[in-house]
């Protein structure tokens, strides 16, 4: 019965409006380029210091959901991502739009966004204490392993040459060593510039990475941006169904991998999703039509990133460790709040645990309407909008974003420059995808690696330590099955080819 | 438009290039972490090295002709080339005359880039106008509701 009534108290017309307005405003926020989902919870949070914590926590959960879910219509759109929860929705979601699939991506992204939305809820609300030991039983050597399970995407990022590929995915490494040393303390590549001193920020750096090249390329050409039908489509909802249906092992795998991935401290949304996208592309039988706009790329990377959201908040209120930081900052409102997170807040304080998670649902499910809603008006403008306003308006947002990040025109500097380097880079068929794949698993990858070498050479054991730990063997056994796999398949295709030629003979 | 090279007929140039630039980054970053300590020096030693491979093998690709040039995108290069000098004069002008006028004044630089036709007296006003409407909404809600503060410069 009290679980019932706390599904009663999140279903009140004011949690009700308290989740719409939050997923409306994280939406068209997330949407914007160097607006994430950090950003609109840290800057929306004061507001909700007057409500009830329970009311406070419908808010920014729904806020939080809609941010990660709006960041896809700028990666489908315009090439850019709205949040770097977003980065590997451009991969598939731009080609799709670009042949004149833009609606139907944005509709399989939102379908695909509620799916993980309503896993990672569930799992929340069904087995938030066991998962959070999952959070506890992850190293320094899991987190560097689960970075490089992350690099081995750079073989299908790859546009035509691997070589060019792993170069690019080492400059963006190397970005990601820029300014103070994450162990250790040093100052490195910085060239003496008091700009680059505090590193390169990874939302910065997206930025610059894809916006730039996209925005030249667009007055390049007098030609529309987006190819569309002289008929407007609606929806495209059924044909959305039955992509999702066919696909649903892989929003499945995908929302469970984002759940994963999302409980892990620091991880969040860019990894899991670049993770789920690797492995859908393992798994698929078409490989070769990802990156190409490929509909399950959409829904891997959609799926993924927002069942990060609810699974984010497993080691939040249980262990009082946010999982990725918006959750950093809910955490912080709940201590306004007066709510004490950890192992007791379930029996303590349940009231507000349970209407928050019954809230985070019933916003995922708001997030279906009003995410087809709002894409469809995102989609009609892009294709209506012209050009010497279209450049003008993308141009702005992503000054005014990048400066608002740190308020630092250096940063401003960082993402021109970096912009140019990648326009110039893709004019000799380096892909921007490798580079931010280094920027953004780049520190996970270095601080796992060192403090993991320190550990070892402490114990002793360093081979063990890297090598012998259960989950770090497991995760480098998924690294290798995705970089082996394309070789195994070509090499059993042939004995399947032959052994059918046999049957059929007989 | 895509203007393809033939690979057999043609050295890969511009990848030859970038590969010994990438080669000389990787000796550049692997010179530079010598005066680190030996924790922050180990990451970046490992990667210079995979990129220095990586860029030996793509010269030799490139040499042996083995390297399709990429495919580039058709275009004006000056429109291309405006645009990146808008950009850059922008983020040059904010502290000098302020964030508002220097938007204003870039935002209707980098419509001129992506326009093909010519423009008409109302165009133009309705080309300002609209830049300072766009501008002036962002600039009150990030400075008066985010709280963002803006650089001034001499003018606004």
């Amino acid at each position: 019965m009290d679980i019932l009534s706390h599904l009663l108290a999140a279903l009140s017309p004011f949690h009700l409006l308290l989740a719409v307005g939050g997923v409306v405003a994280g939406t068209i926020i997330g949407a914007l380029p160097g607006l994430t989902a950090t950003m609109a919870i840290a800057v929306l949070t004061p507001l909700t210091f007057g409500l009830p914590p329970e009311s406070a926590l419908v808010a920014l959960g729904a806020i939080y959901t809609g941010g990660i879910y709006g960041g896809c219509y700028a990666a489908i759109l315009i090439n850019t991502p709205g949040t770097p929860s977003s980065i590997a929705t451009t991969f598939d979601g731009f080609p799709m739009a670009k042949r004149g699939d833009g609606d139907l991506a944005l509709t399989l992204a939102n379908f695909a966004s509620v799916c993980g939305g309503l896993v990672g809820a569930l799992s929340l609300l069904l087995l938030a204490p066991p998962l959070a030991q999952v959070a506890l039983a992850f190293g320094p050597v899991e987190y560097f392993w689960l970075a490089m399970l992350g690099l081995t995407l750079v073989a299908a990022l790859s546009e035509g040459s691997l070589v060019k590929g792993i170069i690019g995915c080492c400059i963006g490494l190397m970005i990601s060593m820029v300014g103070s040393a994450i162990v250790g303390g040093d100052i490195r590549f910085t060239a003496g510039s008091q700009a680059l001193l505090g590193g390169v920020n990874i939302v910065v750096a997206m930025i610059g990475l894809f916006c730039i090249p996209v925005l030249i390329e667009l007055v390049a050409t007098p030609d529309a941006h987006l190819k569309v039908d002289q008929k407007l489509r609606g929806f495209r909802i059924a044909e959305a169904v039955d992509i999702g249906w066919k696909g649903k092992w892989n929003l499945l795998r995908s929302s469970s991998i984002g759940t994963v991935i999302g409980i892990l401290p620091a991880a969040g949304g860019a990894i899991a999703s670049l993770v789920a996208y690797a492995e859908a592309r393992r798994a698929s039988r078409t490989p070769e039509r990802f990156g190409r706009g490929e509909p399950n790329g959409v829904l891997a990377t959609e799926a993924a990133n927002n069942a990060t959201v609810g699974a984010g908040f497993i080691p939040t209120l249980t262990l009082g460790i946010p999982g990725t930081p918006p959750d950093a900052i809910i955490l912080g409102a709940l201590l306004v709040h007066g709510v004490r997170t950890g192992p007791n807040l379930f029996n303590e304080q349940s009231s507000i645990v349970y209407t928050f998670m019954f809230g985070l649902l019933v916003a995922t499910i708001l997030m279906l309407p009003i995410g087809l809603l709002l894409g469809r008006y995102a989609f009609r403008t892009v294709i209506a909008v012209p050009k010497h306003v279209l450049v003008p308006m993308i141009a702005l947002m992503m000054i005014l974003g990048t400066y608002a990040i740190q308020n630092s025109l250096g940063d401003v500097g960082i993402m021109l420059g970096l912009g140019v380097v990648a326009w110039l880079l893709s004019r000799v068929g380096f892909g921007p995808a490798p580079i931010v794949l280094g920027v953004v698993l780049g520190p996970i990858a270095e601080q796992g690696f060192v403090q993991a070498w320190l550990i070892g050479g402490a114990t002793g054991e360093r081979f063990e330590t890297f090598f012998m730990r259960p989950i770090a063997a497991a995760i480098i056994a998924a690294a290798a099955l995705i970089l082996l796999y394309p070789l195994l398949s070509k090499r059993l295709k042939p004995t399947v080819t032959d052994s059918e030629a046999n049957s059929k003979s007989e | 438009m895509k203007q393809i090279q033939n690979p057999s007929e043609k050295l890969d140039t511009s990848s030859l290039l970038t590969a010994i630039a990438v080669l000389a980054l990787s000796a550049w970053v692997l010179w530079e972490s010598e005066s680190y300590s030996e924790l922050a020096a180990a990451f970046p030693r490992t990667v210079a090295l995979i990129m220095a491979a990586a860029s030996v093998v793509l010269i030799v690709r490139c040499v042996l002709r083995l390297q399709r040039p990429a495919e580039v995108e058709a275009g004006s290069r000056l429109h291309r080339g405006a645009l990146l000098l808008v950009l850059v004069g922008w983020a040059v002008l904010i502290p000098v005359v302020g964030f508002f006028l220097a938007s204003v004044a870039g935002f209707v630089a980098s419509a001129l880039t992506a326009r093909y036709e010519p423009w008409s007296a109302p165009r133009w006003a309705g080309l300002l106008a609209m830049a300072v409407a766009a501008v002036g909404v962002f600039y009150g809600l990030f400075s008066e509701v985010l709280r963002v503060p803006f650089p001034q410069g001499w003018l606004w």
